[in-house]
């Protein structure tokens, strides 16, 4: 337990310039309470930045339990939510007020 | 059929449980129906009002003030927990000897139970205001008419109001002897996983940097959206992908308010003791 704390602080160190750099940003716009796109592509090991764009007039929760981030989206209005850095991998999200439409997946690669 | 149902169970899980198990660790508190209902109403007309100012909030902080915001109800409700836990341990077990009176007595010049209202009322905030949200966004919609949204509230409502129900007398039924003990743990444990959400809160906004970004991942084995995963998050702060910076906050808090607990003496049971106080 103590070696992988360690280890963690260890990474934490190491990849802290990482958050230094440009962060990629991507837009997903939520119309009839889908999102547009619904499948993303990001490199591994780098913070991105996703600007959601509620275009419904209905407030939104935008959630994923893969890369543990919530946030509410008022309706006609964006919001923006940092995530990861990630490990490679797939990564549902989903609006928790429309979960039978608005569904996507994140690929990190 | 129902999705209001679906939706206000999941969110009305979390405070269902806090619930169940404040109510279990106060048992013989005088009032403690009063103030765990005061909590709750409270709680209620915050979430309205933060409902109603979301847009807000949200814009603040250079658009983080929502992360900001849940992660300072977090912090604060771990400070009103620990504090719950630490008085407990100092004025519950003499209430726990059936010694009515005295506890009366003792309750009466001790504003401190009140902590137990901003506890309840916490719990309810983040979570009531998604459901207002929500609601309301369905009422805006019209897809489904009112008298479905409003069942389907009360079923989801009632279904919440059951887990946290069977908690407490769950836990009156198998921790009876030791249950101040069993239900301080409880308490602590959930305490801790409030810290570990409050830092991903804080992760999220870019204020603290993750340490390690995934520690190690459980997800294949437990799903966080799973229903015993949300259960498992809200008691024991389960998260199948914690990064570095969660784990320091959760076991901050847990050695830390676990050693208070452990090293401050509770009341003494000679009934000498408690006429003292």
């Amino acid at each position: 337990m103590k070696k992988l704390f360690l280890t963690a602080v260890a990474f934490g160190l190491f990849s802290a310039p990482v958050f230094a750099g440009e962060v990629p940003e991507y837009n997903i716009v939520i119309k009839d309470h889908k999102f547009t796109p619904d499948e993303i592509r990001a490199p591994a090991g780098q913070k991105i930045k996703l600007v959601v764009d509620n275009q419904d007039p209905t407030p939104e929760e935008f959630e994923s339990d893969d890369f543990r981030r919530e946030k509410i989206i008022a309706g006609n209005s964006k919001a923006t939510i940092f995530v990861g850095p990630l490990e490679p991998g797939k990564y549902h999200f989903f609006g928790e007020f429309n979960l039978d439409s608005a569904n996507g997946t994140l690929y990190v690669e | 059929m129902f999705p209001t149902a679906t939706i206000v169970f999941r969110e009305i899980i979390e405070v269902a449980l806090v619930i169940g198990i404040v109510m279990a660790a106060t048992v013989g508190l005088p009032g403690r129906f009063k103030l765990v209902l005061g909590g709750l109403g409270l709680g209620v007309l915050g979430s309205v009002v933060i409902a109603f100012f979301t847009d807000s909030i949200s814009q603040a902080i250079d658009g983080v003030g929502q992360e900001i915001f849940n992660a300072a109800v977090m912090f604060v409700a771990v400070g009103f927990l620990s504090w719950t836990v630490i008085w407990m341990k100092t004025h519950g077990r003499q209430l726990a000897q059936n010694i009515k009176a005295v506890g009366a007595d003792v309750m009466r010049g001790d504003r401190s139970v009140y902590v137990l209202v901003g506890v309840i009322a916490l719990a309810t905030f983040r979570e009531g205001a998604e459901i207002v949200l929500f609601t309301y966004g369905m009422l805006a919609s019209g897809a489904f008419p009112i008298s479905e949204i409003v069942l389907g509230g009360v079923i989801g409502g009632l279904g919440g109001a059951v887990i946290g129900l069977m908690l407490y007398m769950g836990l009156l039924r198998a921790a009876q002897k030791h249950l101040f003990t069993v239900t301080s743990w409880m308490l602590i444990v959930l305490t801790a996983g409030m810290a570990a959400q409050g830092a991903n809160f804080l992760i999220a906004a870019g204020v603290l940097p993750p340490l390690h970004p995934q520690v190690w991942d459980t997800s294949a084995i437990l799903s966080g959206g799973s229903f015993l995963g949300e259960t498992l998050k809200v008691l024991v702060g389960y998260t199948p992908r914690p990064t570095g910076m969660e784990l320091v906050f959760y076991s901050a808090v847990l050695l830390s308010v676990g050693v208070i607990y452990k090293v401050i003496g509770g009341v003494k049971k000679q009934p000498s003791a408690v006429a003292a106080e």
